[in-house]
């Protein structure tokens, strides 16, 4: 049972995937519950992996695919962390997306696809070898790109096709990286970093640059981020879901992969490959927070603040201080819980009161208080504001700059939280503190259904509660300790 | 109550303002808000006048391992602010009660914040509390919501983020070279560490910015007359004083940082003496008393700089602390008198006018009053020398100040409904009252020797020169001949700001038009 429950949660979302593939359209409620019962038959799998976990059991699945090409499942500590955040925002996301989505046509096409991203996503948390992680990393792709061309208009299609463009484009460099490297090494498996040590520095530089740079069109690292903005024409929930937990995070995920368990943490730095990817991170910090300040579509905004953040992620993979290691492993949960708030917050805005831009949210915490409430929380969450979660990764990315002798990282956290504060708190000003236009009304029915107005709250909540209790072991500050000190040594 | 209960004071101290706040979010919870201000910071008092120095009430868990801690100048603080947050909230309870919403809830914000910052143990805690002041003070600055009160907060949000900024850097720099977030360890490993330069420097401007240290105080003389008259008297009593308390609590009086020490030194003897200048420009009664604080903090800021520039052992230390806390309280009291006096005075019973002018003159230092013997124990701080004359000079500079403030406060129209009278008058009498109490604990020996016949000559004949000064401009009709807009350097600063934006904005731009260019 043990061997097999990487196949299980993997299934969790394959399966219902396929199920409403060949459901129609009018069979609404079969379709939420094989929805609901996927999202949270794989919550309580992983709930199951986490006891295994903590107990000390190791979960290893690996069989042949082709001679010399092995697929391999693992479940280490990292890889649960990225796991259990997408499990709880998927379970959240679907609640989000069947409210959202009520009425509107090719729901099954949409829940299919659905399903098959977050069967990706998960298969790149449980990849245990760097093929498996390329195998699940190109399905990723190929499932969301329906998923950001769903609404079928001419600019949906677009979008779409830029982000396939973009998102191809980093795979081929993505695969030479890989098949220049396993040829040099052979079959790189994570976390036996040992394996690298034949290889001849040079070429280990320049294989690094491709597999960042490959990995860095998901992650929106400047200047490969253009997909993303574009992206925004997606419906709200894929768009929640690509930001927080699927796309962008699985890039940046790669990247911390890549530092730690296919180079290592010493090597990166005896390579001198840190140095040149802090400061690419911190260039995309800088960057996407002054074009998001330019930005007058919320969406469009709320993008551009995603490619700054996530980097917050490479920032601290790059960095020496083992502070900084704990803040940007951490980050890849808060960034997911605040930025998903946001999103939610956006659609819910843009489906009851036909909010898309910042000059129209006049008076909108009076009209849509929840909705405005978790969105005020996440925000200022981003700017940085204790004890809100994202605070809580400024401060380790900080501290470990500096215990890095990095004292420079403290001042681009700054500039950070300065423009952050500057295309944020205008949004909270205007909800809260100016009066509604005069044709504006509180929508019909109250603010919204539940299922579309609570999910925010809720992930609202959760990052102010990951922040106050970060001290706690089992928070994910605490969480993100354990994997640095368990597996890295730090 | 017991020895073991007390530790829960503190926590009381900062929970039931919190608590007060979030119930201020439930729609059917609104007509009581207000009712509940004057009584949520009871428990602070209580504990400032209870609990024994030394405890610690941790709060393990929270956020990176928090706690809260209880010494003498948490006491001190706590004890007046606690007070002022209770007589001002009577006022705002009187005065504000037909628009409660969202008055209260930020309110209650900031004062939890006032409170956490004064109690935290960590460094963590600290800023948490400081930014909760800070930012939920917003709210109190816009409430009334015309232009002014907008372009008031655009002004403090800006420099309170910025000041933001700047202090969780310094203590991102502390906590990582000290190893933990206990706040004396920071402030110790700081004296030794190799950053220490960047390190104060970053924390003198932050909290620079809070205690309307020049050039940084363009918030101050626009966010006093903007807000309610109560939020102005918390504004200055107690959330200005935050600042001080962060320079008290985090600098490194044991290093001897001789320039940083100068740098504050010469930034408060100006912001003393041009900030009284200015503050006698001003004819609107709010912002001459915003003048007016930003002058004493500044004096305050020049003690800590002489404080700063040469090694202090425990006791000096101590000493210093003792000063600048005798200082706050009675100044934090007196000015928070003064901002509720712009309602009760106009039109009151001679007794409010009277207690108005005599509170005005205890802050110039008028033999007798608290206010007097706060400025000795500050005079004998600065040591000899130049400071002591620009001192002397500040004193008179103050008293002009503060006559020609009361004065305004005195001639303005009477508002509309009767205003609260009671809580002027509790603060009125509380400010030397609490000013004679804490110097004859604190330094006995201090305090019965400013009752010396040359020591009262000494403190009389400032405050003699500065009301004559201004008797005769009264009498003669003196007039500027120039007079500054209010938040002077703040017109400079916005049209530097826009022209910053617009640079930055067309550089964007440009780059995207040569990309598209490229492109297509």
């Amino acid at each position: 049972m043990t061997a097999l429950l990487p196949l299980l949660i993997l299934a969790t979302s394959l399966v219902p995937a396929v199920v409403i593939f060949l459901l129609p359209d009018s069979r609404p409620g079969l379709r939420v519950a094989v929805n609901m019962a996927g999202a949270l038959g794989k919550l309580g799998l992983v709930g199951l992996m986490l006891l295994g976990v903590a107990g000390g059991t190791a979960y290893d699945l690996a069989f042949p695919l082709l001679p010399g090409l092995e697929f391999r499942l693992k479940i280490d500590a990292l890889g649960l962390l990225f796991l259990t955040l997408s499990a709880f925002l998927w379970l959240l996301t679907t609640v989000y997306a069947i409210a959202y989505f009520r009425g509107t046509p090719d729901q099954s096409r949409f829940f299919g696809f659905f399903s098959l991203c977050v069967a990706a996503t998960t298969g790149v948390a449980l990849s245990g070898s760097l093929i498996t992680f390329f195998i699940f990393y190109e399905l990723l792709t190929l499932s969301t790109w329906p998923l950001v061309a769903h609404k079928g208009d001419a600019k949906s299609i677009a979008g779409a096709r830029a982000y396939l463009a973009y998102t191809l484009a980093g795979s081929v460099v993505l695969l030479i990286g890989i098949v220049w490297l396993e040829s040099l090494v052979g079959p790189v498996v994570f976390a036996d970093t040992e394996l690298l040590d034949g290889a001849d520095a040079r070429s280990l530089v320049m294989i690094f640059a491709l597999l960042v740079l490959g990995l860095g069109v998901k992650a929106a690292l400047v200047p490969m981020h253009g997909w993303l903005p574009t992206a925004m024409v997606a419906p709200a929930p894929v768009s929640a879901l690509l930001h927080a937990v699927a796309v962008v995070k699985a890039g940046a995920f790669g990247i911390v992969r890549v530092v730690y368990d296919v180079y290592g943490f010493e090597r990166v730095h005896e390579l001198g490959v840190g140095l040149p990817l802090a400061v690419l991170a911190s260039v995309t910090i800088v960057w996407g927070s002054l074009r998001a300040l330019a930005q007058v579509d919320i969406k469009r905004r709320l993008a551009f603040s995603t490619v700054s953040q996530v980097s917050y992620i490479m920032l601290g993979a790059a960095i020496a201080g083992p502070a900084a290691t704990v803040g940007g492993l951490v980050h890849l949960v808060h960034q997911g819980l605040m930025k998903i708030t946001l999103f939610f917050g956006a659609g819910a805005l843009a489906e009851r009161q036909g909010i898309t831009r910042v000059d129209q949210l006049d008076g909108a915490g009076r009209r849509m208080p929840l909705t405005m409430f978790a969105f005020s929380i996440a925000a200022i969450g981003m700017i940085g504001v204790p004890p809100i979660a994202g605070f809580v990764s400024k401060w380790q990315l900080g501290v470990g700059g500096v215990q890095a002798g990095d004292i420079w990282v403290l001042f681009v956290l700054a500039a950070s939280s300065l423009l952050n504060a500057a295309y944020f708190l205008p949004l909270i000003e205007r909800a809260w503190f100016r009066p509604s236009p005069p044709d504006a009304a509180a929508p019909a029915g109250g603010e919204g259904p539940p299922a579309l107005i609570w999910p925010a709250v809720v992930t609202a909540l959760v990052a102010l509660a990951a922040g106050l209790f970060a001290g706690f072991a089992f928070s994910p500050l605490g969480w993100a300790s354990m994997i640095a000190q368990r597996e890295y040594g730090l | 109550m017991t020895g073991a209960a007390l530790p829960l004071l503190l926590y009381a101290a900062v929970a039931v303002p919190l608590a007060a706040a979030l119930m201020s979010l439930v729609p059917g919870w609104r007509h009581w808000q207000m009712a509940v201000l004057p009584w949520v910071p009871l428990p602070a008092l209580l504990a400032a006048l209870l609990v024994p120095e030394g405890t610690v009430a941790p709060l393990p868990g929270v956020l990176l391992g928090s706690g809260l801690m209880f010494d003498t100048l948490a006491r001190l603080f706590l004890g007046f602010s606690a007070f002022l947050w209770m007589a001002a909230g009577a006022h705002a309870a009187r005065t504000l009660a037909d628009r409660p919403a969202p008055f209260a809830g930020f309110w209650l914000l900031t004062l939890s914040g006032n409170m956490l910052a004064v109690l935290a143990a960590d460094v963590v805690a600290f800023y948490m509390g400081f930014a909760a002041l800070s930012l939920a003070a917003w709210g109190l600055v816009i409430h009334s919501g015309t232009p002014e009160a907008r372009r008031a907060g655009r002004v403090y949000i800006r420099l309170a983020v910025l000041g933001e900024s700047l202090l969780v850097m310094a203590m991102m720099l502390g906590a990582a070279t000290a190893g933990s977030v206990v706040i004396g360890d920071v402030s110790a490993a700081l004296a030794t560490a190799p950053d220490r330069g960047l390190a104060v420097g970053l924390l003198i401007a932050g909290f620079g910015i809070k205690a309307g240290l020049m050039p940084l105080h363009v918030w101050l003389p626009l966010a006093h007359p903007a807000a309610p008259v109560p939020a102005s008297a918390v504004l200055s009593g107690a959330i200005v004083k935050a600042g001080i308390l962060g320079l008290l609590r985090f600098l490194p009086f044991d290093a001897a940082m001789a320039d940083w020490g100068a740098v504050l030194v010469a930034a408060g003897f100006f912001t003393a003496l041009v900030g009284a200048i200015l503050g006698m420009m001003q004819t609107r009664p709010k912002t001459a008393l915003a003048y007016s604080t930003l002058s004493q903090m500044g004096l305050v800021c020049a003690a800590i700089g002489v404080g700063l520039a040469a090694p202090l052992d425990a006791g000096a230390r101590a000493a210093l602390f003792g000063a600048v806390a005798l200082y706050i309280v009675h100044h934090g009291l007196a000015k928070g008198a003064l901002f509720l006096a712009v309602d009760a005075v106009p039109a009151g019973p001679w007794w409010a006018r009277a207690a108005g002018f005599l509170t005005a003159l205890a802050i110039a230092g008028l033999p007798l009053t608290g206010g007097a013997l706060a400025k000795a124990v500050l005079k004998a701080g600065l040591g000899s020398g130049a400071v002591v004359w620009l001192a002397t000079f500040s004193a008179v500079a103050t008293t002009i100040l503060m006559l020609h403030a009361v004065r305004l406060i005195a001639n303005s129209p009477a508002k509309g409904a009767p205003p609260p009278r009671l809580p002027f008058a509790v603060l009125a009498l509380a400010a030397p009252v609490a000013g004679w109490a804490v110097a004859s604990t604190l330094d006995p020996a201090a305090a019965a020797a400013a009752l010396a016949p040359a020591k009262l000559f000494d403190a009389l004949w400032p405050v003699a020169l500065g009301a004559a000064i201004w008797a005769a401009a009264a009498r003669w009709q003196w007039r500027w001949s120039w007079r500054a807009p209010e938040g002077d350097l703040v017109v400079a600063y916005e049209r530097l700001g826009a022209r910053v934006a617009a640079l930055v904005s067309s550089a964007a731009s440009v780059r995207l038009r040569k990309a598209r260019a490229g492109r297509g």
